[in-house]
């Protein structure tokens, strides 16, 4: 995955997503989703999640919710859910993150380090529960040329993660800002490994199997194969198919 | 080597071995594999990627001579 600014033209924007997804396809990925970060809502950002889908390849849409002040993004969540595979809420302040980890619509809490506050025990069972995800963002923690302070926010991130179950739903991405920002996902979990004291089996399942399975989800339920949960009609096997390319 | 420093350097102990046009095959110890990649995993600049990692010079230099066509 890899954030792209939806404020760009659309013939822009498809370019840079089939680059993104070529150069995910050279690091071992096998499916890309394209992140757009949205901190206000415009008509024209409909029309650029399906021509992104439909034109680039890419498995799915991602809204990157970026909330502003201390106001909690129901309007932003409840607009965008309608057109993308997967939603994540920037969990800024504590109104923010409890509402990330608590709405069935959001599926990846970002946890910034230096800003977002640790998650409660009952957040953490809400993740647990409603099969959410918390995404660290390397961007976030590595501050180029300054070892002080990229030292201080993986203090912030180990402080993030020092929950007993949080450490099984923690997904890392590059969190850069153009299409050239995807890493290897075998560096990613080598810096968890290292940085984050995460194990590496759980940080592969979450970034490859539980990650897909919620795309896959989002995917039925935008199809309308998954009504409501437990619920499936049949003819679910046609998203799947279409999923793994 | 960014987030390791001098450390990192002495503990992954990286040489060159060959090199055949943009690709380059380089000696690490075992250990230093991960950082090697965590390293990468936060860099800005540089685009390197890891084609593979074996276990012998010689399969790597099979490998390069494979994937380089003059």
């Amino acid at each position: 995955m890899g954030p792209l600014d939806i404020e760009m033209q659309v013939d822009r924007l498809v370019v840079q997503c089939s680059l993104m997804k070529k150069l995910c396809r050279r690091h071992g990925f096998s499916g890309c989703v394209a992140a757009f970060p949205v901190s206000r809502w415009r008509r024209s950002y409909a029309y650029k999640f399906k021509v992104v889908k439909e034109r680039c390849g890419v498995w799915g849409v991602r809204a990157d919710i970026v909330p502003s002040g201390e106001r909690i993004p129901l309007a932003l969540v409840r607009k965008a859910r309608q057109y993308v595979e997967l939603l994540s809420v920037r969990a800024t302040n504590r109104k923010v993150a409890a509402f990330a980890a608590r709405d069935r619509r959001v599926d990846i809490v970002t946890l910034i380090p230096g800003v977002s506050p640790p998650l409660f025990r009952g957040d953490e069972r809400y993740l647990d529960e409603r099969g959410k995800l918390a995404e660290i963002r390397v961007s976030d923690i590595v501050v180029g040329g300054n070892r002080l302070e990229t030292a201080r926010r993986l203090y912030d991130a180990r402080r993030l993660l020092s929950g007993r179950s949080i450490k099984e739903k923690v997904i890392l991405s590059s969190g850069g800002n153009n299409a050239y920002s995807p890493r290897d996902p075998r560096d990613l979990v080598a810096f968890g490994h290292l940085f984050l004291d995460l194990d590496p089996a759980m940080l592969r399942t979450a970034m490859s199997n539980v990650l897909v399975g919620v795309v896959e989800t989002n995917r039925a339920k935008l199809a309308g194969y998954h009504v409501v949960e437990g619920v499936w009609i049949e003819g679910k096997e046609e998203v799947s198919d279409n999923l793994e390319e | 080597m960014e987030g390791f420093g001098i450390y990192g350097l002495s503990r992954t102990r990286i040489f060159p071995v060959y090199k055949k046009g943009c690709y380059e095959v380089v000696g690490v110890s075992r250990e230093g594999v991960e950082i090697i990649r965590a390293s990468l995993a936060i860099r800005n600049y540089e685009k390197i990627v890891i084609v593979r990692v074996v276990g012998t010079s010689r399969r790597a230099r099979r490998i390069v001579d494979s994937m380089w066509k003059d």
